[in-house]
This record gives C-alpha cells, structure tokens and sequence, in this order.
C-alpha cells in the first residue's frame, strides 16, 4: 500500500516537474527554435547579416581607390519604426554597422548627433590642464559619403483558420550624398502565423 | 447533503448581491469626480478600484485600470497613464486567450448569481481607446516614434474589430437557436414570447437602437492616426497613409475640416513639402460624457416547466446618456465639428450584446424560479428563503469604461499669431502657442458647462 502510495506520488511529481521550465541557455540567432511572434534577436541577427552581405558585395558601393585603402564613410540617419512593438532600431543597425566596418570597406562617423565627444573634445583647446598639442585641430573630420536610412514594417492579416499571419518588411537605403542618388536598396520579410486570439504584441 | 448544497447557493447568492451593490458604488464616487473635472481625484478613485501597489507597481482590475490610465491622461500625468495602460494589455490578452474550462465555471458560476459576478471582459472600442489614449500622451510629451507604435497598434485592433463582429454576429445567430439544456425550451418560450417583448418594448428596450460606423470603426481613432503621420511623418508615404485615414474619416463624417486635411495630406504626398504645414493649428474638442451602463429592474413573464407563467424580477443594463457639454466650440471664430460619436460605438456594441445579456438572465431566472418552487413544494420556509434571496441577487452588470467622452470634434487653422481664443460656452480662454514651433495641436476636453475645460497644447 505504502509502496503504491510512494510511486504514485513520485509519478505524480515526476509529470508535475516535466511542466516546469527550467531557465536555460538558448542560441539567440536560431531562427527555427523559440520563434515568437513579436521580432526578437535572431530576426534582425539574419536580416542584417544578409543585408551586409549585400551591400559588401555590391560594385556600385566599392571605394574607387580601394585598392589604396580607400573607404566610404556612411552616415546612420533615421531608421523608422513602423511597427506595433516599441523596439529600439539599433537592433537592426547595430548588426548592419558591426558588419560593415569588419569588412574593411567602410567606416561609420558617428561624429553627427551620435558623439559628441567629437566635437567637445575639441573646447579643450582652452584649458590650462590638458596637453594642447593633443587636442585634436580644426578641419580633420571627415563628412560622410552615404546616408544610410531605413524602415522596419509590420503588416498583420487574418486567415481563414484564424490565426494571424505577420509579415515584418526591413527596407534600407544607402543614398550618395555627393548626387542624392540612392547607391543601395535592399528589403528583407520575415513571416510569422500566431494564434489569433489576442493581438501579436 | 441538501443543507450544503443549500448553504453553497445561499452563499453565491449572498456574494453577487454585494458584488452588484459595491460596483455600482465604486462608479458612482468615480463618475462623480469625473463630471466635476476632477481628473486627478478620479484617478484615484480608479487606482484604489484597480487594486493598484505602487511598489510593486502592480494591478488586478481590468476595467479600473482602464479607467485609472484614462483619467491620469486627462491629468496630465502621462507616465503612469502608459504604465497602467500598458498593463492593462497585458490583461486584455490574458483575457483572450483565457481557457475555455476557466471561461465556463466562470459562467456557471454567474448563473447562480449575475453577469457582475464574472471577470471584466474589454469591449472592443476598450482596446482601441487604450491604445489610442496611450498615442496621444505619447505625443503629448513629443515621443513620436511611441506614438506611431501606439496608433499602429490601435487600428490593428480596428482591423480586428470588425472581424470580431462578422464573425459574432453569425456564431452568436447559431448560438442563441442551439442554446442546450433541460431549461432552453422554457428560456426560448419566455424570450420569443409576445408579452416579455411588450414588457421590454414598454420598457424601451429594443434592439438596434445603435448604429456602428461602417466597419465597426473609431473615426476619431483613425484621424488621429492621420494626424499623427501628417505632422511627424517623414517620407510621402507617410503622408500618403495620412491622406488615406482622412478619407475614410471624411467618408464616415462628411466633415469639411476633415475633407481640407485630407486635401492637404495629398497635396503633401506628391510634393513632400513639409513647410506646407507651418502656422497650421489643429483642434481636438473631447466633448461631455459617454453613456454608461444603468440597471433597468423589469417584471418579466417566464415560462416555467413549459405551461406555467411566473411574473418575475429580473435586472438589465440600459445605457444612460450623459450628453455632450457643448454643441460645439470654437476657436479664433472657427467652430468645432463632430467626427466621432463615441456613444454610438458604445451604443452599437452594446446592442450586439444585449440579446445575449437578455438570454443570460432569463436562464437565469428560470432555472432560480424552477428551484425555488420545487424547495417549496418539499419545505415551505426554506422556498420562501430561497425566494427572498433570488430577490437579492437579481443585480445587473453596470460596468463600462465611463471616462470616455460623448463626442469628439475638431476643427483647424491658420494663423501666424501665436495666441488663438477659445470660446467654449461661457468661457473665453486665450491660450498661447509655443514661438519655436511650426505646427500645433491643441487639446480641448470640456465635462460640464459649468467647469472651465482643461487645455493643452502639444507643439511640433
């Protein structure tokens, strides 16, 4: 009897146990496991990725004078969020800029609204504590070549079983600024169907 | 065994009488408050409803945190208005994906009491208005890229709106027809009759009285959203968007400011020219106080055991209009129009429900009355009891989100003075716009004519 009252218990706590989630450690940029509906890491992670490839790869945004080292220095104007979730859109740009720059092909200038230790580094020229030959001069930072700017869309429909289909759209432009021509578009959907029952954020 | 049984039932009852009592208190005080303009004592009135800690910065009513995030945006007090909405989300769809096991003990549940005894459930101009009130703090406080997340998600739920009810309007038809159980021959027999109709009928209470907007939309919703891309927008495809809310708030109101904004977002959407929209001020007028939920007690003939008619207490919500403040106001002489009559959206959706409600309290009704009579037949004091109690409980679901206004109307215009006048009633209030910015929205929200209306001005 004591025996059978034992196992149920102890089958009992074994089925209650396997209804727990434990917290453990996931691969951030699986995009096949973990999938929720809301865009999380692993969507920008590969959507960005692909885009720098892109862009790496394209003819039209290769330095003349690469071969002497030279490079193009893209400017990151605004990347609009269009979507239902409140997201930062550094999600998305920061892979993009990580991936650029380690490509050797293009430096990004922060100099314009990003850092302002640019610029404020430069009102040390004034003071009596700091070496002033190491105070960076006038007419050294470089103005940008492109612009880079972007949106991040969502767009919701319903099926017929009920479930809602999302459709996130990544678009990005790298637009000339010597001739305002854009040098580099490239767009990126990911799809996802959630239960239809409540809204997907 | 019985005596259990008994004192169980007894008990239910005894908790959905208070249930029905206390909230029609707790609206009561707020509504009070409200319709003084006193948004802040609102408030907390909301916030103690709403079970709010501020610690833990937790809260467990749905309804009141609605009502607590509506009336701290009225305040002014933007931050914990979007907290408290945002949470309030967060309860909407845990209320959605609710489980169906935990959905119908609820309802039994409340067939031994009353509709007030179950979990809050949102209406869907809730959703749309949380999410819209949440946009328009945003804005208030400038952060337009929240805002635009706001908005978007508002006429999402717009969109899911008017899925919802294509898709009730056909489950419900097949429900109430199929509705099970030994008492639905009794229940049909009482709701099809031609004397429950005359007593309903007598009572005012037809069906239909409320006509949604074509596709179950918020205008005022869906022309803030315009607005909203009008000003901040960036890219003509904003404006395109923008043009294209105004036209279908223009389509639902013929309304003439709406028509020249909708002129205006085209001609932008070709030309991109953002300096088109400098010294433009726009006005957004929440006028009086939605209609709310009154309990109507009616006698009402129901059939029991088929033949047998028993004229018998029941209690409905009705709605109670609580009107506007103002046929219109104006400002620097241009008068305000209406482009959302939020008692009609309340109004539509409400007579969706109500043969449901209708059908929830006759079956009600009937299984308490079939009850009663057989306790007396077996002992005469406890069916009296029993009789007693079912008097008790008979209590009508009255809760709503009543911070809503009546109306909303706007109007626009152009001036390169940076002091326009505003005439509302007796009132003549000067108010200053800000000389470092281009375009202006000023936000006007009159409860009482005997109340100066609040004002604010968001500058872009």
């Amino acid at each position: 009897m004591n025996k059978l009252l034992l196992a149920s218990v102890f089958t009992a706590a074994t089925i209650l146990s396997g209804c727990k989630t434990t917290t453990s450690y996931i691969s951030a940029t699986d995009t096949t496991q973990n999938v929720v509906a809301a865009l999380s890491y692993a969507d920008f992670h590969k959507a960005a990725n692909e885009m720098a490839q892109e862009v790496i790869a394209s003819k039209l945004m290769t330095h003349a004078k690469a071969d002497q080292g030279g490079r193009y220095i893209i400017y990151v104007n605004e990347i609009t969020n269009d979507t239902m979730q409140r997201l930062d859109t550094d999600q998305l740009v920061k892979s993009l800029r990580i991936k650029l720059l380690q490509s050797g092909k293009f430096l990004v200038t922060t100099a314009f609204g990003e850092d302002d230790a640019t610029k404020k580094m430069r009102q040390l020229k004034d003071s009596k504590m700091v070496k002033q030959s190491s105070v960076k001069g006038n007419n050294q930072v470089l103005a940008p070549d492109f612009s880079l700017t972007g949106k991040i869309l969502q767009r919701n429909a319903s099926l017929d079983n009920g479930d809602t289909r999302i459709e996130y759209y990544f678009q990005m432009t790298l637009t000339n600024i010597t001739n305002g021509l854009a040098y580099w578009e490239s767009e990126r959907v990911v799809g996802k169907v959630a239960d239809g029952d409540s809204v997907t954020w | 065994m019985k005596i259990k049984l008994i004192s169980g039932v007894i008990s239910a009852v005894l908790l959905s009488g208070c249930t029905s009592v206390m909230q029609k208190n707790d609206f009561k005080s707020f509504n009070s408050e409200l319709s003084q303009g006193n948004y802040q004592e609102a408030s907390k009135v909301a916030l103690e409803h709403a079970g709010y800690d501020p610690e833990k910065g937790s809260v467990d009513d749905l309804l009141w945190t609605i009502q607590a995030g509506a009336t701290l945006n009225y305040a002014g007090n933007y931050d914990l208005s979007v907290k408290l909405l945002d949470a309030s989300e967060a309860m909407m769809k845990a209320e959605d994906t609710e489980n169906i096991v935990s959905e119908s003990s609820e309802l039994i549940g409340s067939i031994v009491g009353n509709d007030a005894m179950l979990a809050y459930e949102q209406t869907q101009y809730d959703g749309v208005m949380a999410n819209t009130i949440k946009a328009w703090s945003f804005l208030a406080e400038n952060k337009y890229q929240d805002a635009r997340v706001e908005f978007n998600r508002a006429e999402e739920r717009q969109r899911r709106a008017a899925e919802y009810f294509a898709k009730q309007i056909k489950a419900r038809e097949k429900e109430l027809k199929e509705e099970g159980g030994d008492s639905s021959v009794s229940v049909n027999k009482t709701i099809e009759s031609d004397a429950a109709k005359k007593v309903l009928e007598d009572a005012g209470m037809t069906a239909n009285q409320w006509q949604p907007y074509d596709g179950y939309i918020n205008p005022f919703t869906t022309y803030s959203y315009g607005l909203h891309l009008l000003l901040t927008g960036k890219s003509k495809s904003d404006f395109r968007k923008a043009a294209d809310s105004f036209k279908r708030v223009y389509a639902l109101t013929k309304s003439s400011a709406v028509n020249k904004d909708y002129k205006l977002a085209r001609k932008l959407s070709k030309s991109g020219k953002k300096s088109t929209l400098n010294n433009r001020v726009w006005v957004i007028f929440e006028n009086g106080l939605s209609v709310v939920r009154e309990e109507k007690r009616l006698d009402l003939p129901v059939f029991i055991l088929s033949s047998n008619v028993a004229y018998t207490g029941i209690a409905l919500p009705w709605l109670k209009e609580r009107g506007v403040t103002y046929k219109d106001i104006s400002v620097n002489n241009k008068k305000t129009q209406m482009i959302s009559d939020m008692d009609k959206i309340i109004g539509a959706e409400f007579d969706d429900d109500f043969p449901y409600i209708l059908a929830r309290e006759i079956t009600r009704v009937t299984l308490k009355t079939i009850a009663q009579k057989q306790l007396k037949d077996s002992n005469a004091i406890l069916g009296n009891v029993f009789g007693a109690l079912q008097a008790v409980t008979t209590g009508a679901d009255i809760r709503s989100f009543s911070a809503l206004p009546s109306q909303y109307q706007v109007t626009r215009l152009y001036t390169k003075h940076k002091t326009v006048e505003i005439k509302a009633g007796t009132f003549t209030i000067p108010v200053k716009l800000d000389t470092s910015a281009k375009k202006h929205i000023i936000y006007v929200k009159a409860v009482s004519p005997m109340i100066q209306p609040t004002i604010r001005v968001i500058n872009i």
